[in-house]
């Protein structure tokens, strides 16, 4: 395909979302893998550690790891803060079914709204003493913007996986999950998810070098 | 060829062409600068008009985008926009974009999908241009002109982000006619503005180009996406830009032409002005030159006048010097006497005046007047003769002519010859005396002859003054004071003249043979040369002797003639003998005048040395004695060149020590009229022994001639002559008795 020539030189903000609009044929191919796994007997799980690093070596914070096997429940609370004009975090991870806060700190206010396929939602102008909050109840990536700072923007990934999480500023996380296929995903890396399949009881943690793209503004 | 003989013939049509191309060339030169500098400007003020309107182009252009992208990015703010986008709402979108397309007068407006559909007014979806896509992704703000189905366009895209990037709003506008058109109509002059393909217009951009007819500036124009380059391309046609500065350029032409005419007239009337002097200067010399001698008239103070008088100056001189030619001419240089040419003139003046008949010749004769000026010397000897001629002049009253070197000549009036003859012997008489010459007394012995008219002869064979010679030549042969021309003395020349032409007839009929006659060594008895002798055999005369043409031959001027061909039969005759295997040197006869005849001498050298010959000269004393500086350097020529020289006839004439010492003779040959008495007398025995014992002492070689019997051998033997030659030897024989006469004599000698 002709336009795959030219990511390296995309904006990221730009790409992410043409991925999300356009190229939803990936997402297919991934969930049919994802049930192929799921089919196979699934052995017991444990613990395993991913190392996730860029080209130049150096830790990759916020890249979510996600297993093919499914049937997470909905735990915990989920929170999207908007302070000082950015998205806190500005990757969240959440299960299906998952509710979202979206807490606004700043003195100003903020029209959050995403039209993400499936998860599309609208927050009209809120401040600081109002409270919203949004359930995503299908998978997928949701790019979160806001219509009066058009600089703001934000993700949520809202997975199906058994086992899931993103990596710290050291880039590492572990996960207690069956040894199987996983899948690594980050907005700000060029080209699709990385799947793979990760054997059982590895002597190191899973080293996964992701291809990101040049930074084109702060966060 | 024909235009530059037309041209040359005349100065005037020279001149006038000359000039009238040189101005011409000026002119022509002059109204190209002129032109190219209307042209240089023309094109100057033209460019300015065109740079300045792709300026005003590029601000247009510039603000047009401006103006397209501010449209856009309001149109990619709105959030209800931006929704539909995002959520691909097409019908919302085509709704959004027609009506922004309609709020903006000759906009249109459409979106474009990341992947790379595009949706316009009509809800439509086309798929983009790759090339337009990479723009997009690529680019921030891509603006530029597009290409769609053969159309050009101005073109802007803006990204429309929620908050990804989800789309690009796209605004144009058309660049057809209309839009050049509004372009041209802001330029001061009309202009014609284009998009063109850049590299179908070879200009720069800033430059001002000129391509056929036209001239042009030119502007790249940014693309969109990456289709052909493109540019604004604004022309003016040079015609037009030319047009105020035709009827400058007609009127240079005019008065170019005008010019031209006026030169052509004036240059002819100039050059005729000028050339009319030359032309009378010129005929002048013609005439001069064709002998006549008429001054020019030309009176003016220029160049011209001046050359006019000193032409007519040198004219004047010319005949002033002329006419000292002529004296000159009439005067012997010797004497200062008039000459023979002077009274040749005077009688035909006096015979003009008084009618034939009128006067009669006397000639006044110095007898041995060679002796005398071989004693005197040539100066002295023509200071006597002047004396002379003063003396005449005391007792006629007349001053003489000198005609020959002893002959003084005198015009008397027609009286009987008898008182003529009487006048002479008066003269002869009166002057027979000596006459000092610095300081020195010289006798001069005078004879004279007459010629009086004879108008009984019709045609008489030679003039008064060789008649009168003749008879001085009669009065000296008979020993008489003077004598008178008698027709019957001077015999038949007309016979002696043909005689003359026979022979040189001869010389190249074959009516003349060499004879040969052998001289044989006193030593051996072999024969050591020839002598070669010349026969004439007449056809009709018979036999004519040498002794009867030669003198006439030397006298008549022929003899060199006679002596060329005796040369060449010597040489050819010798190389005969060679072949037959004798190497002899041949004698030949050499008469006095050939002996102060460079041009002889030449010739001889040339001819010997090209035919390898080996010959000896003989030469006689007395030819020396006549002018012996100019005999001694021929003689010494022929030597240098290996030409032997042989003293002839010796003890015949005048034997001069002196001269005998100077002449560089490789053999003595003594004359035969001393041998003959030999055997009588002993006072020639005495005279041929002292002779023998001098030459031998010169280093010469001895031939005694005349040897007539064997007791004359025996005693020349003796005396130590080294070669005899004579009848008793020989008589001389022709060339194959010559060869058989030596193959009895000598041992044969095979020569390569
Ligand atoms: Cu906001």
């Amino acid at each position: 395909m002709f336009l795959l020539l030219f990511f390296q030189f995309i904006n990221a903000k730009r790409l992410s979302g043409f991925f999300f609009n356009g190229a939803s044929m990936f997402k297919a191919l991934f969930v049919s893998a994802a049930l192929a796994m799921a089919a196979a007997a699934p052995a017991a799980a444990e613990k395993i550690s991913f190392r996730i690093t860029d080209s130049a070596g150096a830790p990759v914070s916020g890249a979510v790891v996600m297993s093919a096997a499914k049937g997470k429940p909905v735990t915990g609370t989920y929170t999207m803060k908007q302070s000082n004009l950015t998205f806190d975090p500005y990757i969240l991870v959440v299960p299906v079914g998952a509710e979202v806060s979206f807490p606004n700190l700043d003195r100003v206010r903020h029209h959050v709204y995403s039209f993400s396929k499936g998860n599309r939602f609208e927050l009209k102008l809120y401040g600081k003493e109002d409270h919203r909050s949004v359930t995503f109840d299908n998978p997928g990536i949701v790019a979160i913007g806001c219509n009066i700072h058009d600089e703001m923007v934000g993700y949520i990934r809202v997975v199906e996986s058994a086992a899931f999480g993103k990596t710290g500023a050291d880039g590492q996380l572990t996960l207690d999950m069956s040894p199987g296929r996983v899948t690594v995903w980050h907005p700000d890396a060029m080209g699709r998810e990385i799947t793979m399949d990760v054997p059982s009881a590895p002597n190191a943690p899973v080293a996964v070098t992701l291809k990101m793209k040049p930074k084109g503004h702060a966060h | 060829m024909r235009i530059n003989r037309w041209i040359g013939a005349s100065l005037r049509r020279k001149l006038t062409v000359t000039y009238s191309a040189l101005f011409g060339l000026i002119i022509l030169a002059v109204a190209g600068a002129v032109y190219l500098s209307i042209k240089i400007n023309a094109e100057r003020s033209v460019g300015r008009e065109l740079n300045a309107s792709v300026a005003v182009f590029e601000r247009l252009w510039n603000m047009s985008a401006e103006n397209m992208t501010a449209r856009a990015e309001v149109l990619a703010a709105d959030f209800g926009f931006r929704e539909a986008v995002a959520t691909e709402d097409i019908p919302t979108i085509a709704s959004a974009v027609a009506n922004v397309s309609a709020r903006a007068e000759g906009l249109s407006a459409g979106v474009a999908l990341p992947d790379g559909r595009f949706i316009d007014a009509t809800g439509e979806s086309i798929p983009l241009p790759d090339d337009m896509l990479e723009a997009m992704y690529t680019q921030d703000q891509p603006s530029g002109v597009v290409t769609y189905q053969g159309r050009y366009y101005q073109s802007v895209a803006v990204p429309i982000e929620a908050p990804v990037l989800v789309g690009w709003a796209l605004f144009w506008s058309d660049l057809d006619a209309a839009r050049m058109e509004s372009l041209e109509s802001l330029s001061a002059i009309p202009v014609r503005a284009e998009i063109r393909a850049s590299r179908d217009w070879a200009g720069k951009d800033g430059d001002i180009h000129r391509t056929r007819g036209f001239i042009g500036a030119s502007s790249h124009i940014e693309n969109f996406g990456d289709g052909e380059q493109m540019s604004l391309v604004i022309t003016y046609p040079m015609s037009a830009a030319m047009a105020p500065y035709r009827p400058m350029i007609f009127a240079i032409l005019i008065f170019s032409a005008a010019g031209m005419a006026l030169l052509v007239i004036s240059g002819g009337v100039l050059a005729r002005s000028l050339t009319r002097p030359i032309a009378a200067l010129d005929e002048a010399v013609h005439i001069l030159a064709a002998g006549e001698r008429r001054p020019v008239d030309l009176t003016s103070d220029d160049e011209f006048g001046r050359l006019a008088g000193s032409f007519n100056t040198m004219l004047k001189d010319l005949e002033s010097r002329e006419q000292a030619i002529v004296q000159l001419s009439r005067e012997d240089m010797e004497t200062g006497l008039l000459n023979r040419r002077a009274m040749n003139d005077d009688i035909a003046q006096r015979e003009d005046a008084d009618g034939p008949g009128a006067v009669s010749v006397a000639v006044i004769r110095v007898l041995r007047y060679r002796n005398v000026r071989a004693s005197i010397g040539h100066a002295a000897a023509a200071r006597a003769i002047n004396l002379l001629a003063h003396q005449i002049r005391d007792v006629t009253g007349t001053m003489p002519y000198r005609i020959n070197a002893a002959d003084l000549g005198l015009l008397l009036d027609s009286e009987g010859r008898f008182a003529a003859i009487e006048s002479i012997r008066h003269i002869v008489g009166a002057c027979s005396r000596p006459v000092s010459v610095d300081g020195s007394s010289v006798d001069l012995l005078l004879c004279g002859g007459l010629a009086l008219p004879d108008q009984s002869a019709e045609n008489p064979p030679i003039g008064l003054i060789d008649q009168a010679v003749f008879a001085a030549d009669l009065a000296e042969r008979d020993q008489v004071p003077a004598a008178s021309f008698s027709l019957a003395a001077y015999g038949n020349p007309a016979s002696t003249l043909s005689l003359m032409s026979e022979m040189v007839d001869a010389t190249r009929s074959g009516g003349l043979s060499l004879v040969y006659q052998p001289k044989m060594s006193s030593r051996d008895g072999h024969i050591c040369g020839f002598e070669a002798l010349i026969r004439w055999y007449h056809p009709t005369r018979g036999r004519i002797s040498p002794d009867s043409f030669i003198p006439l031959a030397e006298e008549t001027g022929h003899i060199r003639q006679l002596t060329e061909w005796v040369v060449l039969q010597a040489i050819e005759d010798q190389k005969t003998l060679r072949r037959n295997g004798f190497d002899l040197t041949i004698s030949v006869n050499i008469s006095g005048r050939q002996l102060s005849d460079d041009g002889f001498a030449l010739w001889a050298i040339g001819k010997v040395r090209s035919g390898g010959a080996r010959l000896c000269f003989e030469i006689t004393e007395t030819a020396v004695i006549s002018d012996p500086d100019k005999a001694l350097s021929i003689i010494h020529l022929f030597r240098s060149t290996g030409i032997s020289i042989s003293i002839d006839d010796y003890g015949a004439g005048l034997s001069s020590l002196s001269y005998l010492k100077q002449i560089p003779a490789h053999e003595l040959k003594i004359d035969k009229s001393f041998v003959l008495e030999i055997e009588n007398g002993t006072t020639d025995r005495l005279m041929i022994q002292s002779t023998i014992e001098l030459a031998h002492a010169l280093g010469m070689l001895v031939v005694a001639e005349g040897v007539e019997n064997d007791k004359v051998v025996g005693i020349l033997s003796d005396m130590g002559a080294d070669s005899l030659q004579g009848y008793h030897i020989s008589r001389p024989l022709p060339l194959t008795e010559a060869l058989a006469f030596l193959a009895t004599h000598n041992p044969r000698r095979d020569i390569a």
